[in-house]
């Protein structure tokens, strides 16, 4: 069995998942899967899951309503909240619904995500 | 205007800047990765050509954000919570967002210490209850503002210099931001915070100040700008909190 954490990416921009995917992948720390559909992701998401990463607007389902899922599900993911808007409302909202982290889009630069993961997961 | 209107360009306003972020963020992953493999080239040329280049897609990459920033700003409706705030410490963390820029510039002190990425932010208290992102935000439109002046080849041969300092004076907090990178143009310093006039004629669409302005108000502030010695000084007031 692989001892690799495995890394879920859930947005509906696929150039955002494909960025994603390819720099998180150079180190071969992680197995990650991407979604582009909330929904699909949902039904993927179990205590395997090491970490998501979830946007918010997407046209099939609010990604903090995933993430409630997510935690009713299994108490072990991890989730961090990533969006376009930085409210002060929304970042409340997802700290109450139990994300561990927040960040914005664009990201401040990738290699700094990466470091956030890292911490996070004890890599 | 009606209300109903102003709620749809907000909308509008919020969506466009929405719109401007998403396509960023990949962009400005992508350029990023393009930087690390570009540190393998051996060629010396290419590898420095590339990297010059990516430094000019990085800073136009920049002028979106904020300009998406503002678009937020602008549209903003949410409320930040006021907390108690040392100014001094938002001033050097602004500094530090755009520290790349300031490289260009001869000299930036603050309360005439030479600016460094690793100065410590806690050297002076100067407490205010604001708005702790919005105040940065206001630092950073004000300073990029002096730097787009500063930046400008015009200036390459003379000695540049931003000046910051910060003070707590009759129940104030009392910030001055100084250039010398030649001042606003006398016809337009009586409405430079309103919104879309724009002292440059290369870029900009006249939003920050405008922005700026919007912020001060939220936060019970006041904020000037005057020319003076070649260039401008904006000077900005928030009601100061005493320390117990």
């Amino acid at each position: 069995m692989s001892s690799k954490k495995n890394i879920v990416i859930v947005d509906d921009e696929k150039d955002i998942l494909d960025i994603l995917q390819r720099f998180l992948s150079r180190s071969e720390k992680y197995n990650i899967k991407t979604y582009d559909n909330p929904i699909t992701a949902k039904s993927h998401i179990n205590e395997s899951i090491d970490l998501v990463l979830l946007d918010v607007m997407m046209p099939q389902m609010n990604g903090l309503d995933l993430l409630e899922k997510i935690q009713e599900n299994n108490n072990k993911t991890k989730v961090i909240i990533m969006t376009a808007y930085s409210t002060l409302d929304k970042v409340l909202e997802s700290h109450r619904k139990g994300a561990v982290d927040y960040i914005t889009k664009p990201f401040g630069s990738l290699k700094a995500l990466e470091t956030q993961i890292d911490k996070l997961l004890s890599v | 205007m009606q209300k109903s209107e102003l709620t749809h360009i907000d909308k509008l306003t919020s969506g466009l800047a929405h719109e401007i972020n998403t396509p960023l963020t990949y962009i400005k992953g992508v350029v990023e990765m393009m930087g690390y493999t570009a540190e393998d080239i051996e060629n010396d040329s290419i590898r420095t050509q590339l990297q010059s280049d990516m430094e000019m897609l990085s800073s136009g990459m920049r002028r979106l954000e904020l300009l998406a920033d503002s678009m937020r700003e602008m549209s903003n409706t949410s409320k930040e919570e006021k907390q108690e705030i040392n100014i001094y410490e938002t001033l050097i963390s602004a500094l530090k967002s755009v520290n790349k820029r300031l490289e260009y510039v001869d000299s930036v002190t603050v309360n005439d210490d030479e600016f460094s990425v690793d100065m410590l932010k806690d050297k002076y208290q100067h407490l205010a209850y604001v708005h702790y992102h919005r105040i940065e935000l206001l630092w950073t439109i004000i300073i990029n503002n002096a730097l787009d002046s500063l930046l400008l080849e015009t200036h390459e041969d003379e000695n540049t210099y931003l000046k910051i300092e910060s003070k707590v004076e009759n129940k104030s907090v009392i910030v001055t931001i100084k250039d010398n990178g030649n001042g606003i143009d006398s016809d337009l310093i009586d409405s430079i915070f309103e919104p879309f006039t724009s002292t440059k004629d290369y870029s900009g669409i006249g939003m920050g100040l405008n922005i700026a302005r919007k912020i001060v108000k939220e936060n019970d502030g006041e904020i000037s700008a005057v020319n003076m010695n070649n260039g401008v000084k904006f000077t900005i007031t928030l009601p100061s909190v005493i320390p117990e």
